[in-house]
């Protein structure tokens, strides 16, 4: 039988039992714990081992692209480098082509040269020829040189011997004039002047607005005012395009005179009085000229002229080459220059060199009443700007004109000068009043012995220096005369453009004559 | 104004709306009437009305040569910095209404003569672009052969007589010019263009006394951009009325960036030069640019004072309202428009690059009309001297 003992032993040793059971029961749940931490570590490593060689492996691909692409790139690189091989090949061909051409003109090259030099050496030969037959011209030349000069000497004698019988007859038949205008008409017949009376009577008709006064059959007389006054006056009745336009030159007839006459002859609509503004009035004229018309403008004394030279210079002169030859300027300036009897030190200047150094003016200086004539009708006719420089001091002065001078279609060429007088000694060149001066000391000059040839220069600009030049290369000397300031006159270009052409003739330096280099003093 | 728009919605709404625009410059002269901006000022006559006739085709083609003028200005500019234009240049951009308006007002007999500033008077009377470009950069087929340059632009067919460039000096003869219409009786007037800083000038006025005298139908047009080169006009003039300095010569002050003020003013002058002498006329402009291309322009007036006149008084601005407002064309037909103008400016520099410049026989020819040419001084000691 059990006892409570026993069954408190057993369970006792039942409870010992299970408690044993109990501790092996949870060391075994320790290590199957144990355990499955290890499988869970070793399956968390498996997976990043697994993760790991997937990026291996895309790591892996990529680079393989890269190598992909780098290939691709590297190929087209070489197609680039391949092309420009076969283009440089191309072009080496071409430049070898130009080489071989080039190669054929220089040969062509050095063919026309052999003959040019050829060419040269008979030409050579030729001018050595040449220069052996001048020389044997010039032997013959002297030779017969000294012929004809002593036939000359002799011509010489017989013309200046006729020419004393000459003169001294126009003495006796100027004496037989100036007799006549003493002498009444019936005394006139019975001493024997039948002939000089009808040569007058014949010329009885008017031939002239202001008809030329006859102290002398033989040629007939005119003042520089009259001359100036019928050439204007024949010019706007022959273009009504002409008009006349300046202080005083209507009403008053003009400050000296020369447009007398003709406001009553053409009315308000062709001769117009201006007030006293020269750069306005000036303006007018050269506008009117770019519109078509032809004025005449008168300036008091040309040195009011530097009032409205802006005008003259730049609205002028300088259009027609400005527009190339659309607008023109047909004007004539026209006026009293120089020095006249004491007027003073701001009326005095002479503006010959002034105007002439421009390009586009035509600059005109007459002295006898043939000049003021002839060169004041080509002036107005004349499709260019000119300045028509006139003297006071030679209005009233009388000059011999021609029949052809009285025409009224008379025109002197503008730029041509004309020899007063022939000479053979010294060539003294002058304008204006100085002409008359300048030849009566040629008269004293031919008593002494020295014969002067003395040029009336008429036309400043454009400058005859071909006649000058022929004179200076026939006499060797050269004086040039003027009236104006010697600095940078008209006298210093005559002297330059003869030093420039004619220097070996001249056989002694150019001598100017010219205004003291000082302001004009009022008492001359 | 209400009538104007009625007439100019219902031709709107007649024609198609494709061909509109092309349509509208060549044929369409309906009138329309037009308000000048600011009211006439007068000195010693009647101002004329403010209502100004006008028609659709002459608001477009006003439009269209003031563009050109403007784009033809600036590619000046531009020319003149790259070096193709040398010497003077003296550009007209903001002063296109005067000459506009005084083109829509007479006819190719009645003379115009200016100072420096003529490229865009010589466009108005007829001249073309490639005239224009070659003559400023020197070119043989310029309208002076090359030998003016830009103060020397002429074309005397169609009565513009330059071109000058001594300030001043182109009033006393285009007072002459006048004279010589007066004397040959043709009924045409002279329109002489000066600045307000040649207004006081004693020739201009020694010509107002001979034209007044002698009842010149010459009319004496002021175009007072208010700065002589860099002078203010307060700091030159004591009075800067210039229309009423003429004393006993009537004048007239108009809005000169008002084309329309513009024509107004110059018919009215015409008609009254023909019958009562001479007239001066005052145009308020403004120049942009300085007074020629060495000039900045801006150490005189200030940027505000430019910006501030092209964006209130630009005469362009305000003919593109009066167009876009009469319905005539859209803003982007405009645009087009500008762009072929454009267009037609480049073509005309690239055409007159390739014009050669002028022969060297060429400096010797013009100085004179009838023979010499010019006397070769320099020439060889052997042979006589040459003549041309």
């Amino acid at each position: 039988m059990w006892t409570s003992f026993d069954v408190s032993i057993k369970l006792d040793e039942q409870k010992d039992e299970s408690l044993s059971q109990l501790k092996e029961n949870e060391m075994l749940r320790t290590k199957l714990k144990h355990l499955a931490d290890q499988y869970m570590l070793s399956e968390q490593q498996h997976e990043q081992r697994l993760k790991q060689k997937t990026l291996e492996l895309q790591i892996s691909e990529l680079k393989i692209k890269q190598h992909e692409e780098k290939l691709i790139h590297e190929q087209s690189q070489m197609k680039v480098y391949a092309d420009q091989v076969s283009q440089l090949l191309a072009t080496e061909k071409n430049l070898r082509v130009q080489l071989t051409s080039d190669g054929e003109k220089f040969q062509q090259f050095q063919d026309a040269l052999v003959k040019s030099n050829e060419v040269f050496e008979t030409f050579k030969q030729e001018i050595d020829k040449m220069s052996k037959a001048i020389k044997e011209l010039r032997k013959e030349n002297a030779f017969l040189k000294s012929k004809t000069e002593r036939s000359d000497l002799t011509l010489i004698e017989l013309v200046e011997e006729r020419e004393n019988v000459g003169n001294l007859e126009a003495k006796c038949r100027r004496w037989r004039r100036r007799l006549l205008c003493f002498v009444s008409q019936k005394d006139a017949i019975r001493f024997g002047f039948r002939k000089e009376l009808c040569s007058w009577f014949k010329r009885g008709k008017r031939l002239h607005r202001n008809p030329p006064t006859y102290t002398c059959a033989l040629c007939a007389v005119m003042t520089v005012r009259d001359a100036l006054n019928s050439a204007i006056d024949e010019e706007m009745s022959a273009d009504p395009k002409v008009f006349v336009m300046g202080e005083e030159v209507g009403q008053y007839q003009g400050a000296y005179k020369i447009t007398k006459g003709l406001l009553e002859k053409y009315g308000p609509e062709r001769v117009y009085d201006t007030p006293i503004t020269e750069a306005g009035f000036t303006g007018i004229g050269v506008g009117a000229a770019y519109a078509g018309l032809k004025p005449v403008v008168e300036f008091m004394t040309f040195n009011f002229s530097m009032q409205a030279i802006d005008h003259i210079i730049n609205s002028a002169a300088k259009s027609n080459y400005m527009s190339a030859g659309q607008i023109n300027v047909p004007i004539v300036f026209r006026g009293p220059n120089g020095a006249a009897a004491g007027v003073g030190a701001q009326h005095s200047q002479c503006y010959a060199a002034w105007y002439a150094s421009v390009p586009g003016l035509k600059v005109l200086a007459p002295y006898s009443a043939e000049d003021a004539r002839g060169l004041l009708k080509a002036a107005i006719r004349d499709p260019d700007p000119v300045v028509f420089l006139e003297n006071e001091l030679l209005y009233g002065e009388s000059f011999p004109i021609s029949e052809e001078a009285l025409d009224s279609s008379f025109c002197l060429p503008i730029g041509k000068a004309k020899i007063e007088r022939e000479g053979k000694d010294v060539t003294i060149t002058t304008f204006s009043k100085m002409v008359g001066f300048v030849l009566k000391a040629a008269e004293k000059l031919a008593e002494e012995g020295i014969s002067a040839e003395v040029i009336n220069l008429r036309s400043i600009r454009p400058l005859d220096r071909a006649t000058i030049n022929a004179s200076v290369r026939k006499t060797s000397r050269l004086v040039t005369v003027e009236e104006g300031f010697p600095q940078h006159g008209v006298c210093a270009e005559i002297c330059a453009s003869v030093v420039e052409e004619s220097f070996s003739y001249l056989d002694a330096p150019v001598e100017r004559i010219a205004g003291a280099d000082v302001i004009n003093y009022f008492l001359k | 104004m209400a009538l104007s728009r009625l007439s100019s919605r219902s031709k709107g709404i007649s024609r198609p709306l494709s061909a509109a625009f092309s349509r509208s410059i060549s044929t369409d002269t309906t009138p329309i009437t037009i308000e000048t901006s600011l009211p006439f000022t007068a000195h010693l006559c009647d101002p004329p009305s403010r209502s100004v006739e006008s028609s659709t085709q002459e608001l477009l083609s006003f439009f269209r040569t003031m563009a050109l003028m403007r784009r033809m200005e600036i590619a000046a500019d531009s020319l003149y910095k790259a070096k193709l234009i040398r010497g003077f240049c003296h550009l007209y951009d903001g002063q296109e209404a005067v000459a506009i308006g005084m083109e829509a007002a007479i006819t190719k007999k009645d003379a115009i003569i200016t100072a420096y500033r003529d490229h865009c008077i010589f466009l108005g009377r007829g001249g073309s672009l490639y005239e224009v470009f070659a003559e400023l950069m020197g070119r043989q087929d310029g309208c002076s052969k090359g030998k003016g340059g830009s103060m020397h632009f002429y074309k005397k067919d169609s009565s513009f007589y330059g071109g000058h460039g001594i300030v001043g000096a182109q009033v006393p003869l285009g007072c002459g010019i006048a004279f010589a219409q007066k004397y040959s009786k043709e009924e045409a007037v002279t329109f002489a263009m000066y600045g307000d800083g040649a207004a006081n000038q004693g020739q201009l006025f020694e010509a107002l006394n001979i034209s007044a005298l002698w009842d010149l139908p010459s009319i004496l047009v002021c175009e007072n951009n208010h700065y002589g080169m860099g002078t203010a006009e307060w700091r030159a003039a004591k009075s800067p009325s210039y229309y009423k300095r003429g004393d006993y010569v009537p004048g007239l002050k108009v809005d000169g960036m008002d084309a329309f003020a513009v024509k107004q003013a110059c018919k009215f002058a015409k008609e009254h030069a023909l019958k009562n002498g001479p007239i001066i006329l005052e145009m308020d402009t403004y120049r942009y640019h300085g007074h020629s291309m060495s000039d900045p322009g801006s150490t005189y007036r200030t940027r505000d004072e430019i910006s501030g006149v092209r964006q209130e008084r630009d005469p362009i601005e305000r003919i593109k309202k009066l167009v876009l407002s009469h319905d005539l064309a859209t803003e982007k037909e405009l645009k087009d428009m500008e762009k072929e103008i454009r267009k037609e400016v480049d073509d005309a520099i690239a055409k007159a690059k390739d014009c050669p410049m002028p022969e060297p026989s060429e400096l010797f020819t013009n100085v004179y009309v009838k023979g010499f040419g010019t006397e070769c001084v320099l020439c060889s000691v052997q042979g006589p001297l040459c003549e041309f």
